[in-house]
């Protein structure tokens, strides 16, 4: 049996029904109209997030991130005005797709050269993680790669930065229409649910990175022994860690009532 | 001589990352593996959000000793400015993650002023 398409799985409704089902949204909060609404768009979620394909991310990552976009755009849009929310919604979730892609609060333009390092050296620390029973220090990771340790630092620190001038060239295809071009299997409707229903910080991110969190701070398990559990790169754990924990803290802080964001510009002394 | 670095930054969070690096550098020279600079940072990351967090609007400076002691780094870390009063230094789940990424974690008041102390081993 072949899968079902994101089209197929969640049909997108048609226009006049999204218009009447915001406006009873914004009359009645009802978390179930607004699941309906999420759920009736993640096919224009799937296709936003496959333009950004082949740059570095995996893909289910791309699609939780726009996914993300979506939720707020349900939030934020005004169904009074003559806009439909397919259009309202997209620039958001690009918007969304793209901050991911950037590495928050740097903005950094990554040289080229560590870039290609920095994809080279994933698989070196894969294997010298196997190899090795543990993961490898700075100098072996030097030595099999064949460069420098402050080039390893560093490609290993600009991993999570990507420029943005690339993504801004994705392939174009909105001359078509969206219902033609969603496609593969959506993975992440349990997530979504927990986005949507449960009330606790933790219990809102998407699950994979729950379980990240949950591996390394309750069950004490290394990265390179998550790496391995969740099937994916050590350097991708350590990147959606300190992704998840950066966005964390931001929302805790928020609930919390407490200001502890950049106090840049604030007057000091 | 001692190999004692201390670095003083602005307090935002933009500029922690200047403290990362730094820390960084010395965990190379003391053959800490990936995984374990990775946790450096995370700690440092939770120590300085939380300082930031509870310090009184003046704080502008955020001071981070870093202390190589043979087979790890030991860290101290600390605002110029008094505690907000009311707000926790370290909620549960900065204990959870600082419980998790260090070896030793201890915090202390000197003056109205929170900081705190933690230890990372390099493997």
């Amino acid at each position: 049996m072949s899968p079902l398409s994101a089209r197929q799985r969640h049909p997108q409704l048609p226009k006049a029904q999204v218009r009447g089902l915001f406006l009873k949204l914004r009359k009645t909060n009802d978390k179930g109209i607004r699941a309906t609404l999420i759920v009736s768009h993640l096919g224009l979620v799937e296709y936003l997030a496959r333009r950004f394909a082949g740059r570095g991310e995996p893909m289910d990552d791309l699609v939780q991130v726009a996914t993300i976009g979506l939720v707020k755009a349900v939030d934020r849009f005004d169904p009074e005005r003559e806009v439909e929310f397919s259009t309202y919604a997209a620039p958001t979730i690009l918007g969304e797709i793209k901050r991911h892609f950037r590495d928050k609060g740097w903005g950094l333009r990554v040289p080229r050269r560590l870039q290609e390092l920095s994809l080279r050296l994933g698989p070196v620390i894969a294997r010298l993680s196997q190899d090795l029973g543990r993961s490898p220090t700075v100098a072996e990771i030097a030595r099999v790669a064949r460069v420098s340790q402050d080039d390893v630092l560093e490609a290993l620190d600009s991993a999570q930065a990507y420029t943005l001038a690339s993504l801004d060239t994705g392939k174009s295809e909105e001359s078509r229409p969206i219902h033609e071009r969603v496609g593969d299997p959506d993975e992440h409707l349990e997530a979504l649910e927990a986005l949507l229903f449960v009330g606790s910080i933790l219990q809102r991110l998407p699950a994979r990175e729950r379980r990240l969190l949950e591996l390394r701070f309750f069950r004490g398990m290394t990265q390179s022994q998550i790496a391995r559990e969740m099937g994916i790169s050590q350097m991708h754990v350590s990147r959606l860690l300190s992704r998840t924990l950066t966005e964390l803290r931001i929302v805790l802080q928020e609930d919390d009532g407490e200001d502890s964001r950049p106090r840049d510009g604030e007057e000091r002394g | 001589m001692s190999d004692r670095v201390v670095v003083r930054i602005p307090a935002s969070t933009a500029h922690v990352a200047l403290v990362r690096a730094a820390a960084s550098a010395v965990a190379v020279a003391l053959d800490f593996t990936y995984d374990r600079i990775t946790d450096l940072h995370i700690a440092l990351d939770e120590v300085s959000s939380r300082i930031m967090a509870t310090s009184a609007r003046s704080a502008c400076i955020l001071e981070f000793v870093l202390e190589p002691d043979g087979k790890g780094l030991r860290v101290h870390a600390g605002g110029d400015a008094p505690s907000r009063e009311g707000i926790a230094f370290l909620t549960d789940w900065s204990r959870a993650i600082l419980g998790a990424v260090t070896d030793e974690m201890d915090v202390s008041l000197n003056g109205g002023r929170q900081s705190a102390s933690f230890r990372v081993s390099n493997r």
